[in-house]
């Protein structure tokens, strides 16, 4: 507790802080909201921008813009019947059916409410058990590490979209396209081609922008160019009535909603890969089962956007858990979030508590204050936002992200190189997001696989027993065993699935 | 198992197959490559081991994967891949990103370069009111210059038509 009231303290210490929040709630709440951007997007974009900021102000930054992106998604989903973002598409169902009768204040309203609860416990959650947490992996070496990492690959790869294989193999890229560089241990070069620009490894801002940016940008080309597929344009029919006031009834019927939501929603967070569009669906299946109302779930329940919206915010917190004590990103902004730890220079680990208390703490009070303001611009602001965001029509906003996205890669490291590297990862961006495979697993394995490396040969170089040490080691072992089990469970799952299922290509 | 493909999915079951091999090839690519790995000490576990068995991997999921997708074409006889796909989905894009910008900002310099593949994009993504079209991207340009160029000291050539032009004046 008096952590983060520390936490605070620090933050008075830098109040340019303070107007960073207000920016990347305002950009969070915005980007969410327009279809066809992300949070995730718009973050690999800014952070070149950041190198020039301080280590707290570019973590603070970011860290409220992702929060912020993740409710934004749900004024999208409310009022055009298209998610901002992938977690808010359970909220569209029962959201939009509001819009249409004329209650979308209330729906957006009830969101914004909602995601604050959720994200306020998913916090509390990160605060009080990251802590414990670490205490517990202090102790852990090499073979422990490489459990983590392997369950890390498998769990992500496994769980991360439709299909298990090509999960798996989008992982595997990531670590191959990881291990380009120069060796760890022995210093040789490996995978370079004799490029003395590939000895250097592949930036992660070049790979970011192109699997993210580049490829939306090529994927909303790819419809302009295509008759009859509409690119991400709204229509608004947000039509008000007297009933746009939520009720003491509806109050009553939503809260313990919210708490069960919150859980859900935290408990999945702590999950690396599952992320907030599993989170949204547990919460709204659950709520929908239990529900006091079956009748209005699917045709307007305003408990049906309360669950989704709690579950979907409540991950943010405790999806930064398996990061900051264990150097493990469990979602794509938390692996985005990791590369700017690195660039400035952060250890990640259990020592993080030690090495950068005051950071943490402020970056967690941050945090606080970030979900408080944008619960204000959501309660208050979001129907006129959504108002303003039915006039933009997103093409417009395209071509200057394009120009943005080179200066971004060229910055990063002031080497042209960069920037082929950014279009070419543009492009395998969106050949992957076109046949289904992931790019978020992409992403993360590519970030985690010269770690994994690491642990994986310090602890057969450091034992007698040569592959056999992760018998010997029993975490080691039960994280190993853990992933083997969610593959075996996952694959079997699908192939169940696939038995009676039409296959669809697209 | 019941398996249905429209017509009108066929080209993205092609381009699929295609991304498969290519997929195929760079895996035997990379096999290659990390087969050159120096091996240095024999520890059980050198710097190629783990690129030899992703790489490896990869070859082998894209092998049986492309083998399956090439199975069910022959079943269900689909139409040859169409270069429309590919073309103007891939190629168009890469081409504009790679070589029209590039050779464009080395050419014209940054403000200029910047401002005719603006132009250009816009085009593509049906901004075609010439009059709009020129000021956005003459306006967009300006503003990135100087922020990018003149403010945050980005490193942009002034061009070399533009340095030639300067010459015979």
């Amino acid at each position: 507790m008096i952590d983060i009231i520390g936490g605070f303290l620090t933050l008075l210490n830098e109040p340019s802080v303070f107007g960073f929040i207000v920016i990347g709630v305002l950009i969070g709440v915005v980007v969410g909201a327009l279809p066809g951007m992300s949070a995730a997007a718009t973050i690999a974009l800014l952070v070149p921008i950041t190198l020039y900021m301080s280590p707290l102000t570019a973590l603070v930054f970011l860290y409220v813009l992702g929060k912020a992106g993740r409710f934004g998604g749900s004024i999208a989903a409310i009022l055009f019947n298209t998610p901002g973002t992938v977690a808010s598409s359970a909220t569209m169902i029962d959201g939009y059916q509001l819009t249409n009768k004329g209650r979308s204040k209330v729906a957006l309203r009830m969101s914004a409410f909602a995601s604050v609860c959720g994200d306020l416990s998913g916090d509390i959650l990160l605060i009080f058990g990251a802590v414990v947490i670490a205490s517990y992996t202090e102790g852990l070496g090499p073979p422990e590490y490489f459990g983590i990492y392997f369950m890390a690959f498998v769990v992500i790869g496994s769980v991360i979209g439709t299909s298990v294989p090509k999960g798996l193999i989008s992982a595997a890229m990531g670590i191959l396209c990881s291990l380009i560089g120069t060796d760890p241990i022995t210093g040789a070069a490996r995978l370079t081609f004799d490029s003395l620009q590939l000895s250097r490894g592949l930036g992660l801002i070049p790979i970011l922008v192109g699997i993210f940016v580049i490829s939306e940008l090529f994927e909303q080309a790819w419809k302009a160019t295509k008759p009859g597929i509409r690119s991400n344009e709204c229509d608004s029919k947000v039509i008000e009535t007297d009933r746009n006031v939520i009720t003491k009834e509806e109050w009553r019927y939503c809260g313990p909603v919210i708490f069960r939501s919150s859980i859900i929603g935290s408990v999945i967070g702590m999950l690396p890969g599952l992320g907030s569009a599993v989170a949204c669906f547990v919460a709204y299946g659950e709520e929908k089962r239990r529900a006091r109302r079956p009748q209005l779930w699917g045709n307007g329940a305003i408990e049906g956007v309360a669950a989704p919206e709690a579950a979907n915010n409540a991950v943010s917190g405790p999806s930064m858990i398996p990061l900051l004590v264990l150097g493990i990103p469990g979602s794509t902004i938390a692996a985005l979030l990791m590369g700017v730890f690195l660039i400035h220079g952060i250890q990640l680990g259990p020592t993080i508590f030690e090495t950068s208390r005051e950071l943490i703490y402020a970056l967690f009070a941050s945090g606080l204050i970030g979900i408080i303001s944008y619960g204000l611009v959501g309660y208050y602001l979001a129907p006129i936002l959504g108002y303003y965001i039915t006039r933009v029509q997103i093409k417009y906003i395209y071509p200057f992200i394009f120009v943005t996205a080179f200066i971004a890669a060229y910055s990063s490291a002031a080497n042209f190189f960069d920037v082929y590297v950014m279009a070419f990862f543009g492009i395998i961006g969106f050949l992957m997001n076109r046949f289904n495979y992931s790019t978020s697993a992409f992403i993360i394995a590519f970030v985690l696989g010269r770690g994994a490396e690491e642990s994986l040969r310090q602890s057969v170089l450091l034992s007698d027993s040569g592959f056999f040490v992760f018998l010997e080691r029993p975490v080691a072992l039960i994280f190993i065993l853990i992933g083997l089990i969610v593959f075996f469970w996952r694959g079997m799952h699908q192939i169940k699935q696939k038995d009676t299922e039409v296959i669809n290509l697209h | 198992m019941q398996v249905r493909i429209s017509n009108d999915q066929s080209h993205i079951f092609w381009e699929e197959v295609v991304f498969t091999i290519a997929l195929m090839i760079m895996g035997i690519v990379f096999m290659i490559a990390a087969a050159t790995i120096d091996l240095h000490e024999d520890t059980g576990l050198t710097a190629r081991s783990l690129p030899m068995l992703v790489s490896v991997i990869i070859t082998f999921y894209s092998v049986v994967k492309a083998t399956s997708l090439l199975r069910l074409a022959y079943y269900h006889r689909f139409p040859m891949i169409g270069a429309e796909g590919i073309t103007v989905k891939i190629i168009l894009p890469l081409s504009l990103t790679m070589i029209v910008y590039v050779s464009l900002v080395m050419a014209l310099g940054y403000a200029i370069g910047t401002a005719f593949i603006l132009m250009i994009v816009l085009w593509i993504f049906n901004i075609r009111q010439l009059f709009l079209n020129f000021m956005l991207s003459v306006i967009v340009a300006t503003i990135s210059n100087y922020i990018f160029v003149d403010t945050l000291g980005l490193f942009m050539p002034t061009g070399w038509l533009i340095e030639s032009i300067q010459k015979l004046l």
